[in-house]
């Protein structure tokens, strides 16, 4: 369960980011959405804990990063929240399964036994599991970190404007792609977008407003 | 995946500077083994050869040159002395043992030393086959000799006149070789050692029959080239050489005077090799340096997503300070390679070192201090691009 009260979040003198309260159930699979400015970003930073609210808590099951000391904050972030760039970020120097088994690591859960081969298989990268991230095309870049994200089985999938690079096939491929990853590991799902082309397929919505 | 395997992906990933970097280090640690190997053998075998000799007795010249002639058989003689003087010597309540030696002929450039048997005795020396010699014109071989020398038991040859190779042979007078010593680490496994009147013997004189064991060995007019000394007492080293030096037509020379004089003359020059050395590994460090540096401003965003996944800020830290430690590694183990390598080559084309028993298979104990050193300039190298790492702004680099 996400449960969000009060949550406030000021840069100088201009509030970036501002939603009274939000739940989001178990393995849903939720909808931010908003023009730029409104917060989307700054919302999933503070989910992952990443960045500390000037104001109001932002829970899952219970824990709140903001109430965590530094060092058990980033481990406790590593094995509960994966996140999905827009922008792809794997490590340049790994190949395509050494970023999965670093993503594994880092979160606790080594990826003992055949975990990468079959995840891979299963976003259709098995062949490149030995490409170096500059050697993939877009598709198989964003394929590559949704794995990277889902290796580590995440109590919650956070992506942020994961298909606003891609044309509509790869849009559809990747919407999809979290979902069932998303569903796979029970997973729940909050995704930060303004692309409208994949605004049905959420259960739930928040929708933020651009401050004045 | 550890921390090893992810900086030796990173290390891969621009293999030009780490390359460079490892080559630097070890170019230093190299030369910094190979001094301390080689400084280090030529101290203890001059150790070794001058061990138990308090004092050389020749003609007057240089002090150094008695002393590297007589002792340690790498420069020519100074000039002979009268037999007779051994024996006063000997005589002296303040001296335990007076050897004479004779020198001036080779066999294919290993030196012929006449003597008497206190001085391979002195050395510890032992027979591997045959005998010491007992007559005139015989020869026990050290154990150098004998394997590398082309002569064996039983076989005879004249002697060369000159301290190396191809001087005027002795051709009157046939040495046989009835003895082999088995080796002792010391200048006596490289030597021909003969009786005193052998000497005189291939240089056309007449002597009276001397025992070789027998601390008389004094012909009136015959000579020798010098006289090893041994103090009874340590009080000797006060009165005997100064009495030497001031009453006599002859020279006395302190090994361990001259000695530390040679070595303090070499040492300025290994000095500023060593220093030179030692600039080299500091400036690898500084490379590391630039390298991670550099390399960090790259890997924002890598470092970023690190700590997204889970990373501590120590933990990315220490992946840096690895990664300039697997450097000082890489250049420290390479450059114990070069180092050990070069004075093994070095022992095979440089006569002289070969003669010193230099040699690359050995292993000094203050070269753990030097790998030890290697390690901490990659560790010095890396940790400011390390604190770097440790201050990256994680939503600020994966906003941009």
């Amino acid at each position: 369960m996400i449960r969000i009260s009060d949550l406030c979040h000021v840069y100088g003198p201009r509030t970036v980011l501002d939603v009274p309260s939000w739940e989001i159930a178990d393995g849903a699979a939720a909808l931010v959405i908003g023009g730029s400015g409104s917060g989307k970003s700054t919302l999933l930073h503070v989910l992952a804990g990443l960045l500390t609210p000037t104001r109001g808590r932002a829970e899952i099951d219970g824990v709140d990063f903001a109430k965590l000391k530094p060092g058990a904050r980033d481990r406790t972030r590593g094995a509960t929240v994966s996140i999905v760039f827009q922008g792809v970020h794997l490590l340049p120097a790994l190949d395509v399964a050494g970023n999965l088994a670093l993503a594994a690591d880092l979160a606790g859960t080594p990826a003992g036994g055949d975990r990468v081969e079959r995840l891979l298989m299963r976003l259709g990268l098995a062949h490149r599991a030995h490409a170096k991230p500059r050697e993939l095309s877009g598709g198989e870049a964003q394929r590559a970190a949704i794995g990277r994200a889902v290796i580590t089985r995440p109590k919650l999938l956070l992506a942020d404007e994961p298909t606003a690079a891609l044309d509509d096939r790869n849009a559809e491929i990747v919407l999809n792609l979290l979902r069932e990853e998303a569903a796979q590991v029970g997973a729940t799902m909050v995704v930060a977008t303004h692309d409208k082309r994949i605004m049905h397929a959420f259960d739930q919505r928040l929708e933020l407003e651009t401050p004045a | 995946m550890k921390t090893l395997r992810l900086a030796c992906a990173y290390l891969r990933d621009r293999p030009l500077g780490a390359a460079l970097n490892v080559l630097l280090l070890a170019l230093g640690v190299g030369t910094v083994t190979a001094l301390i190997l080689v400084s280090g053998q030529m101290q203890s075998r001059l150790a070794r050869d001058g061990a138990g000799v308090d004092l050389v007795v020749g003609a007057k010249g240089s002090p150094l040159q008695l002393i590297l002639s007589a002792l340690y058989h790498v420069d020519v003689p100074t000039g002979n002395v009268p037999a007779a003087l051994a024996d006063e010597l000997a005589a002296d309540r303040l001296i335990a043992k007076a050897m004479p030696v004779s020198l001036g002929d080779s066999l294919r450039g290993y030196r012929i030393v006449g003597a008497t048997h206190a001085y391979p005795l002195h050395f510890g020396a032992r027979i591997a086959a045959g005998k010491m010699w007992d007559g005139p014109l015989q020869a026990t071989i050290g154990a150098v000799v004998a394997s590398d020398g082309g002569v064996a038991l039983g076989d005879r040859f004249v002697s060369s006149h000159g301290m190396s190779a191809g001087g005027g042979a002795h051709e009157h007078a046939s040495f046989e070789v009835v003895g082999v010593l088995e080796p002792t680490g010391t200048v006596l496994d490289r030597l021909v050692l003969t009786g005193l009147d052998s000497v005189w013997i291939a240089h056309g004189q007449e002597p009276p029959p001397v025992a070789p064991d027998s601390d008389a060995v004094a012909p009136e007019g015959l000579e020798v080239t010098a006289i090893l000394i041994a103090y009874r007492s340590p009080m000797a080293a006060a009165t005997v050489p100064r009495r030497i030096n001031s009453t006599s037509p002859y020279m006395a020379a302190a090994p361990a005077i001259e000695t530390t004089r040679l070595l303090s003359l070499v040492g300025s020059g290994l000095d500023v090799m060593r220093a030179f050395a030692w600039v080299l590994i500091a400036t690898s460090g500084l490379g590391v340096f630039v390298t991670l540096a550099t390399a960090m401003r790259e890997r924002r965003a890598d470092i970023a997503l690190m700590r997204v996944m889970g990373a501590t800020r120590t933990r990315v830290f220490a992946q840096v300070v690895v990664e300039g430690l697997i450097v000082a590694a890489a250049g420290a183990g390479l450059g114990f390679l070069l180092g050990h390598g070069a004075v093994e080559i070095f022992a095979h084309i440089s006569e002289k070192a070969g003669e010193a028993g230099v040699t690359g298979f050995t292993v000094a104990p203050v070269e753990a201090v030097i790998l030890f050193a290697a390690l901490a300039v990659g560790a010095a190298g890396a940790i400011a691009p390390a604190a770097l790492a440790y201050r990256v702004d994680i939503v600020r680099t994966l906003s941009r």
